[in-house]
């Protein structure tokens, strides 16, 4: 346990590190984004550069990074002149909504048709499945996005997929479609793993015992066979998860919500340092705490892995 | 027809499985009785057709097999006619099976005490009462100590200890018929004979019936009452193990003893049987044992050979005559 928690730490520092050279790769001069094009003399450009520290060398930048988040401080915004977590804390609940949500989409509709197509295998019925999988892994998420909202217009002109909210139901219907476009892929991937994994123990010797025992089928199923072939379909869940954080900021921009993605793309396009590494350090976070979540449940699930 | 004291009736069996290259007809319409108490052995080389027989008794199919002809009675009842609820009742509390390969036969994510219990409650069995039962049965099949046994994991267990396991659970419900398919094959010699050591103990105990899948012609020595010789789906040969070993009738039978080693023999070959055995997938019309057969002839290739009794405890079909 202590030398995974040392991973970690070796992890983040590693991705602190490659974050901070990245984003002083971008050719755009920072100086000239706080600027905001007005005119200037070398006096207000030596005072912005002392101001934000680019005076400094790099090494002591990036010290000073480092222990403003040790502190809990990501810096103040070059372009806003504010904290970046004041910027970012609203748009936090946004893309952790819809990646949560698809997330959530994606395994009670995926694992179910995964089992089903197993069980129905070299049938019309897995065909069917296979092709509309094929369909949702094949469309992009902005292109599912933009005719989920021609359909819903269409069809069901009162469902709310833009404009405010106020209570969380509002909320969970607003962030409803952009959610479902995401999961699409999700689906077609998980759903693909669990019925070859499915397949895989459906033939295993264990799943013969189990019958010769006189189990009725739905035990050998799911007691049997569904907990073996879930730790494959968790592995493809933990690196799908980090697909959905870089495809929930496209959703987000098509259905126009003040998500991290569209701050993040801002950012970026200004070089506005402190915002680009903050929100990068927090996805980094956000997506160790779910392998770190994913390895105890490989644990829970599976024996030989605890000993190990 | 069908005694009394038949257990189980198997008759003009008939399973074909599907392949990649086409229909395999794996099983060609054999008979076979297994009475009250015997260990009845089945031996004969791979793809004989031993396993999907013994399959078919419970009907444990895969969807690539499939039954195209005949009848097993069990008890009398007429198993095909069973729905597949009926059938389900039968596994494991009337007749149960131990396989080949006891490192993969159980669940690798559940404790063995849970797969012996769950067996149990899965039959109307408490909790408790199966909790102890599971001991107990740990316990008779030599699994020791039996309560901290119960809490380990299939992979830190050996094949033997598995294979233990493996029985334990399969006479948990008292079955009338215990099939055993290669149950030692994957053991090393003396773990083998401790396990058919065991085997002959419940027979003795218990009551039950055992049949024994088993391509070695030793195992069939030592413990089976009766054995039935299978080649290339059809059953050539069957009777009392002693009067067969002491006279085999059919050429087959008899090149089979004759390759088993023996003590005393080093420095000589062998015995081997030349040929392979035929492509299932075709039909056979004559004798199927003929391409391999030294006494062969003519007739051989045209007609299946008529079964021939010579003795209310041995029968075979060839046709040399005594």
């Amino acid at each position: 346990m202590a030398d995974r928690i040392l991973q970690y730490i070796v992890v983040l520092i590693a991705s602190s590190a490659v974050i901070f050279i990245l984003v002083r790769m971008n050719p755009a001069d920072p100086v000239a984004v706080i600027l905001g094009g007005r005119q200037t003399n070398p006096q207000t450009v030596a005072n912005i550069r002392r101001e934000f520290n680019l005076d400094k060398s790099y090494f002591e930048q990036y010290r000073a990074w480092i222990g403003g988040i040790l502190r809990g401080d990501f810096g103040v915004s070059f372009r806003y002149r504010r904290p970046v977590t004041a910027l970012v804390k609203d748009r936090v609940p946004v893309t952790a909504g819809i990646v949560i949500m698809s997330a959530v989409i994606s395994v009670l509709v995926a694992i179910p048709t995964g089992i089903f197509a197993a069980l129905k295998r070299n049938t019309w019925i897995d065909t069917g499945i296979s092709l509309i999988q094929l369909l949702l892994v094949a469309c992009p998420p902005f292109l599912t996005s933009i005719l989920m909202i021609w359909a819903i217009t269409a069809v069901a002109p009162t469902f709310p997929f833009v404009g405010s909210y106020d209570t969380f139901w509002q909320f969970l219907r607003r962030i409803f479609l952009p959610s479902l476009a995401l999961s699409f892929s999700m689906i077609a991937l998980t759903s693909r793993v669990t019925r070859s994994c499915m397949m895989d123990q459906l033939q295993a010797n264990y799943r013969t015992v189990a019958v010769s025992k006189g189990l009725p089928p739905s035990a050998v199923i799911f007691r049997h066979c569904l907990k073996n072939a879930i730790i494959p379909v968790i592995t493809v869940l933990g690196s799908q998860s980090g697909i959905l954080i870089v495809g929930s900021v496209l959703v987000e921009k098509v259905f126009s919500l003040a998500g991290l993605g569209s701050v993040l793309i801002d950012a970026i396009k200004a070089s506005d340092y402190p915002i680009v590494q903050g929100v990068t350090m927090l996805l980094v976070f956000v997506f160790m705490t779910i392998s770190a979540i994913l390895d105890i449940a490989y644990c829970v699930i599976d024996p030989r892995i605890r000993l190990t | 027809m069908t005694s009394a004291n038949d257990l189980i009736s198997i008759r003009n069996l008939q399973v074909s499985l599907m392949s990649a290259r086409g229909l395999v007809h794996a099983v060609r319409g054999i008979d076979l009785d297994v009475q009250r108490g015997e260990i009845h052995g089945v031996v004969g080389e791979s793809g004989c057709g031993k396993t999907v027989t013994a399959k078919s008794i419970m009907r444990l199919y895969d969807e690539n097999i499939m039954l195209s002809g005949g009848h097993i009675f069990f008890e009398g009842y007429d198993m095909f006619s069973l729905s597949e609820r009926e059938i389900q009742a039968l596994r494991g509390s009337e007749v149960s099976m131990i396989f080949q390969d006891p490192m993969t036969a159980l669940n690798p994510l559940y404790t063995i005490g849970y797969q012996l219990e769950e067996t149990l409650t899965n039959k109307g069995v408490k909790k408790m009462e199966a909790a102890a039962r599971a001991v107990k049965l740990l316990e008779d099949v030599g699994v020791n100590p039996p309560e901290s046994r119960k809490s380990q994991y299939p992979f830190e267990m050996s094949g033997g200890m598995l294979q233990r396991v493996m029985i334990a659970m399969a006479i948990s419900c008292n079955p009338k018929l215990l099939i055993a398919d290669e149950p030692t094959t994957s053991l090393d010699v003396t773990v083998q004979a401790q396990i058919l050591d065991l085997l002959t103990r419940l027979r003795d105990g218990r009551y039950m019936s055992i049949l024994m899948i088993t391509h070695n012609f030793g195992i069939v020595a030592e413990i089976c009452d009766r054995v039935s010789v299978m080649y290339a789906g059809g059953i050539v040969e069957s009777g009392d193990v002693r009067e067969i070993f002491r006279d085999p009738r059919h050429p087959y039978t008899s090149d089979l003893i004759k390759s088993i080693p023996r003590s005393g023999t080093r420095g000589t070959l062998l015995a081997t049987i030349p040929g392979t055995p035929p492509d299932l997938l075709r039909e056979i019309n004559g004798c199927a044992y003929a391409p391999r057969c030294r006494y062969a002839s003519g007739v051989c290739a045209e007609a299946p050979p008529p079964p021939r009794s010579i003795s209310e405890s041995h029968s075979y079909a060839c046709v040399r005559g005594t």
